[in-house]
């Protein structure tokens, strides 16, 4: 049972944990990645074969409850509208992610003091600026420079083409005199390293099998093993472990022949994300944390933060050929990000393009296929005359904390191993829907303005979108209010490290994975910074 | 009729839920669009009774009520009726056995629109996405940055704190 401890042991081989572990290789630590999936094998990702549009309904969806690959958990989703989604692999999330990589505004760090509601980080984005930088570096960062929706800073590379797409809804936005930009994606758009320039595939959500993506697979963790880390796949952390003195001493985790492991370790970080991360944590009491470990705030678990999304399409008399170029990648407006006063909500969100979808995703209804398009002599009509002439805005949308929306452990769901397993409890907040009606109310516009012969709307919160996983750990200075400080250190526990989205405060109106890694980053070198001190 | 079909369904049946995957998707564009039943899209649905619990009971229980509203219709058996009146017959069905009707309009959807000879006519065309991709010209930059030039004018759209 008794395994050599390490200097630093990651739980989780995902967008954070990737870059921490990357981060703290420059020193002489020992370091272990525990992973409870398995390496991507990109040879089988569905893009390559013929029916790969039916793979994300099946096999490759991102949705664990519909997956159900062995290293998935279940999450018990019956009491929220959306779904959370993921990929449990080395890698994460950012396997099956869009890629769409903007980064939090400087007044997302701020909320409460600019607009009285949610909270204020303990850090700024000056503070991560640096981060940001390493991060867009080694993911492969492509943009333009100069977008004024954010403080200025470089990108590496060209960007992705906004197509047709993006051509006729900027010309929508610039009849209205909205901001728009192409958008910051983390998709190489020239040969870098070993890999390849996009070759507009579209699919991002499936796995980009020639590499451009930025998936941590292929971006940090080749970095991190070259200097030393280790990584054992298929190991399935159940439970950290506590000494008498208070601080972790390591974990108990399931082997890949389901056989019950110790290893001990001086620094323990959970990398998780906003819902394996509290799911891990309550699972972890004692005694000494009755409630879960590192929860003496009460809040693990709790200001569950999802991005909502709505979806505006409009029906053009040209061809769009959205079936080019990353789903996601195009360009975006940032024109309502902000707060503005007279306004019936606080805070703002997003405006992004999306591509067209395969005629399968068409027809089916979406990221779900519980909503087919009619059959019949209607449904020719339908995909003849409408599949490939439309495009579409996404509302996406900031999301408050709440105490209410949380990760609880489910008193009978469990995984494969026995470990109990998390349940989603979410309900969408007034603000945010006084946000969305406000939000669909302007995508139509600007789709109209941009020429739409028509424009299809849907009230409904996209239920299959909780890409986004956020606030159940959140950092802040003060231990009754916040689970970590201000560099991921727990109040309670000061060996264990939480580098998630779960350390969020707030939400912003953006894909967080580039605020996500640029924390981590940030906490790694605090905790280089402070290695003679770093139990104080 | 390939063989996951033959094991599935007898030659009735096959005919029935043939003409029926025709009414769900009809052919089009003058012919060059096969409709499902046509294009055999009921091997795709016998491999989905295979590995989907369930969704054989879901098709026999279809396949019965079909013939049940036909029956009441007339003595005309469902894949030799007019399109129009097929698609009338089906709507009978999808009312009376609403979650099993679209189970079956999405599994129809699922093998008709991954069949290269479809994929072909709405640009994806016959292979996959990955590794050749779709040529995407890059932008002009003239035109780009002609278009942005407004946004660049109007300035900042961020707070400073």
């Amino acid at each position: 049972m008794r395994k050599d401890p390490v200097d630093v042991l990651i739980i989780g081989a995902g967008a954070s944990g990737a870059a921490l572990a990357w981060s703290l290789s420059e020193t002489r630590m020992s370091i272990l990645c525990l992973e409870q999936g398995d390496w991507p094998q990109i040879e089988k990702y569905p893009n390559t074969l013929r029916d790969w549009e039916r793979h994300r309904y099946g096999g490759f969806s991102s949705d664990p409850n519909i997956r159900k690959w062995p290293e998935d958990y279940p999450i018990n989703n019956s009491d929220s509208p959306i779904t959370p989604v993921n990929y449990n692999g080395v890698g994460g999330g950012t396997v099956l992610y869009m890629a769409h990589f903007p980064r939090l505004h400087p007044s997302d760090f701020r909320t409460r003091t600019l607009d009285g509601v949610g909270d204020d980080w303990p850090i700024d984005y000056r503070t991560l600026e640096p981060f940001f930088a390493i991060n867009d570096r080694i993911m492969g960062v492509s943009g333009l420079s100069g977008n004024p929706a954010y403080p200025h800073y470089d990108t590496a590379y060209p960007p992705v083409p906004i197509g047709t797409i993006g051509r006729t809804l900027a010309k929508g936005f610039n009849k209205l005199g909205w901001h728009w930009w192409p958008s910051d994606s983390a998709i190489l758009t020239r040969d870098q390293g070993g890999r390849k320039a996009c070759v507009n595939a579209g699919p991002c959500d499936l796995g980009c099998a020639s590499g451009s993506k930025g998936s941590v697979d292929i971006t940090y963790w080749p970095r991190a093993l070259n200097r030393g880390v280790r990584l054992k796949t298929r190991c399935r952390v159940s439970e950290i472990t506590v000494g008498k003195n208070g601080m972790a001493d390591g974990v108990l985790y399931f082997d890949e022949e389901g056989k019950r492991q110790r290893q001990e370790a001086s620094i323990v970080v959970v990398a998780c994300n906003g819902i394996g991360t509290p799911r891990l944590l309550l699972n972890s009491g004692s005694n000494q944390f009755p409630d879960g470990l590192a929860n003496r705030s009460g809040l693990v678990g709790k200001n569950l933060m999802f991005h909502p999304l709505t979806i505006v399409t409009g029906l053009f008399d040209y061809p769009m050929e959205g079936y080019k170029g990353p789903r996601a990648c195009s360009i975006t407006s940032h024109e309502f990000y902000e707060t503005d006063k007279d306004r019936d909500f606080a805070r703002g969100y997003m405006l992004t393009a999306g591509r067209g979808v395969g005629p399968l995703m068409a027809a089916v209804g979406g990221l779900s296929d519980d909503r087919p398009i009619p059959w019949g002599a209607v449904h020719r009509d339908a995909m003849d005359s409408e599949y490939g002439h439309t495009t579409a805005l996404v509302v996406v949308s900031e999301d408050l904390p709440r105490e209410h929306n949380r990760v609880i452990l489910d008193p009978t769901l469990t995984d494969s191993n026995g470990i109990p397993a998390p349940k989603v409890i979410y309900r969408q907040g007034e603000n945010n829907k006084r946000m969305h009606r406000h939000g669909l109310a302007r995508a139509r516009e600007a789709i109209e303005a941009a020429g739409a012969l028509r424009t299809f709307t849907d009230d409904t919160i996209i239920r299959q979108a909780g890409w986004h996983l956020l606030g159940t750990a959140r950092m802040g200075t003060d231990p009754e209010k916040s689970v970590v400080n201000s560099w991921g250190r727990s109040h309670d526990v000061k060996n264990l490290f939480i580098i998630d989205g779960s350390v969020f405060v707030t939400a912003g109106a953006v894909n967080p994975t580039s605020t996500i890694q640029a924390i981590a980053l940030y906490i790694g070198d605090r905790i280089k910074r402070n290695l003679t001190k770093l139990f104080d | 009729m390939g063989n996951a079909q033959a094991n599935s369904w007898n030659e009735e049946e096959g005919v029935l839920l043939s003409a029926l995957l025709d009414t769900i998707v009809p052919s089009g564009r003058g012919g060059a669009l096969p409709a499902a039943g046509a294009l055999g899209v009921a091997d795709f649905l016998a491999a989905r009774v295979k590995d989907t619990a369930g969704f054989g009971d879901h098709i026999s229980n279809l396949l019965e009520s079909l013939s049940e509203v036909t029956a009441e219709h007339g003595s005309v058996p469902f894949h030799k009726l007019e399109g129009a009146v097929r698609e009338e017959m089906a709507k009978k069905v999808e009312a009376r056995l609403p979650e099993a009707f679209k189970r079956l309009v999405v599994q129809t959807y699922s093998g008709y629109y991954t069949r290269p000879e479809v994929t072909v006519h709405f640009g994806t065309g016959p292979n996959p996405p990955h590794p050749s991709g779709y040529e995407l010209p890059p932008d002009d930059p003239e035109e780009l940055m002609s278009l942005l030039e407004q946004v660049r004018v109007r300035g900042k759209r961020y707070r400073e704190c």
